[in-house]
């Protein structure tokens, strides 16, 4: 990381992340220095620009290192590493994902990620997609966004799906709640 | 230096209501919108840099929002009776970009996202009229303004026999239905062929 100074705002936010950073490790026996938290600040800035984001709240790494202590692999890896290549999934993964995608999924996909491979790099290389599939609750989500798509009632309470896979572009096909196409043909 | 924190903590807020508190960061182009969408609600968009300060010294900005959020309700409703007043006096001339036009307008109260797009003109407007509105206004500003422009063209082609309004049209732009026109013009200029209503 560069040895230029950091700017006063980014050394006050080292100082906070360190602190914050450290309150949530300490139950692993773990603490970043000052120096490791610099670098995480000036990562960050770097992230949020190379990503084209403002950050109003709570650096994410914050939360990161929240979910990241309890870890078994915490314990095999240089943590202030692992969490600056986790920042760095985390920032690409948020500007892929709507902003209906809280954070926190995104941080439960990348920490339930990293217990699986065991490694950070690791989990950097995996595209955003595959990358959620470690989030249960952006899973669950998901599914009953799509399954809300194609889900209809109407005045009498009467439910409609309609099942996408089953859709085959045949003009004879049943329509919506099996309906057939030839009950609109008169006789 | 107030007004700088105000601000600052004020686009905190709404960024915050905007990610439904899900989030602690936005990409720019969000925060972009969000922070024209606080200056168009708060009245800054065209302030003085000291007028802007005064405005974001205050004691309370979310109060302070909250209070111009509420204005602009009151404007919607206003701009909606005008708009229904425009409705009401509009003789039966079926022009189909006016027909659709006026119905988006009235559409306006779901359409327009006061808290995170106040700045943006929340309806479809397709009719032409016979001055046109400023474009550098922005939101309900353009709206109001484009009422108030269509109640004179509208109130002037009102005070005419309707029939004779629509045989005029008939003759001097036979797809005056379809076509993206405005009826104020075409009938201004043939006047003295339209009868008075009795």
């Amino acid at each position: 990381m560069d040895a230029s100074p950091l700017s006063p705002k980014c050394s006050s936010v080292a100082e906070s992340l360190r602190t914050i950073i450290n309150s949530h490790l300490v139950s692993a026996g773990i603490t970043i220095t000052a120096s490791e938290a610099a670098d995480l600040a000036m990562h960050r800035e770097l992230c949020l620009r190379d990503n084209e984001r403002i950050e109003f709240g709570t650096p994410a790494v914050v939360a990161i290192a929240e979910e990241f202590a309890p870890s078994p692999c915490l314990k095999t890896c240089d943590a202030a590493d692992a969490l600056t290549r986790l920042q760095e999934v985390f920032y690409r993964t948020r500007d892929e994902l709507s902003v209906e995608v809280p954070d926190s999924e995104i941080i439960e996909a990348i920490c339930h990620c990293f217990d699986e491979l065991g490694s950070a790099f690791d989990v950097a290389t995996l595209p955003t997609e595959e990358l959620m599939t470690f989030s249960k609750t952006y899973q669950q989500a998901q599914e009953s966004t799509e399954e809300a798509c194609y889900c209809l009632t109407d005045d009498t309470g009467h439910t409609y799906t309609f099942d996408p896979t089953e859709w085959d572009y045949d003009e004879t096909a049943p329509g919506w709640n099996g309906e057939k196409w030839d009950d609109d043909i008169d006789e | 230096m107030r007004a700088q924190h105000n601000f600052a903590q004020l686009m905190a807020h709404v960024a915050s209501l905007y990610c439904m508190n899900g989030s602690s960061s936005l990409s720019q182009q969000e925060m972009a919108e969000l922070t024209l969408s606080i200056a168009y609600t708060l009245g800054l968009a065209d302030a003085t840099p000291e007028e802007a300060a005064q405005t974001l010294s205050a004691d309370d900005p979310i109060a302070l929002w909250h209070s111009h959020l509420a204005e602009l309700d009151c404007r919607i409703d206003n701009a909606l009776i005008t708009w229904k007043r425009i409705v009401l006096a509009m003789p039966p001339i079926r022009n189909v970009a006016l027909r659709d036009t006026l119905a988006s307008i009235g559409d306006l109260k779901p359409r327009y996202d006061t808290r995170f797009a106040a700045h943006a003109v929340p309806c479809d407007i397709d009719y032409q009229l016979s001055e046109p509105i400023d474009t550098n206004l922005q939101g309900l500003d353009y709206i109001e303004a484009w009422l108030a422009q269509l109640e004179r063209e509208t109130m002037w082609i009102a005070q005419f026999d309707v029939d004779s309004c629509i045989s005029t049209l008939e003759r001097v732009c036979p797809d005056y239905r379809g076509l993206h026109i405005n009826l104020y013009d075409l009938l201004s200029t043939h006047a003295s062929e339209l009868k008075l209503k009795m």
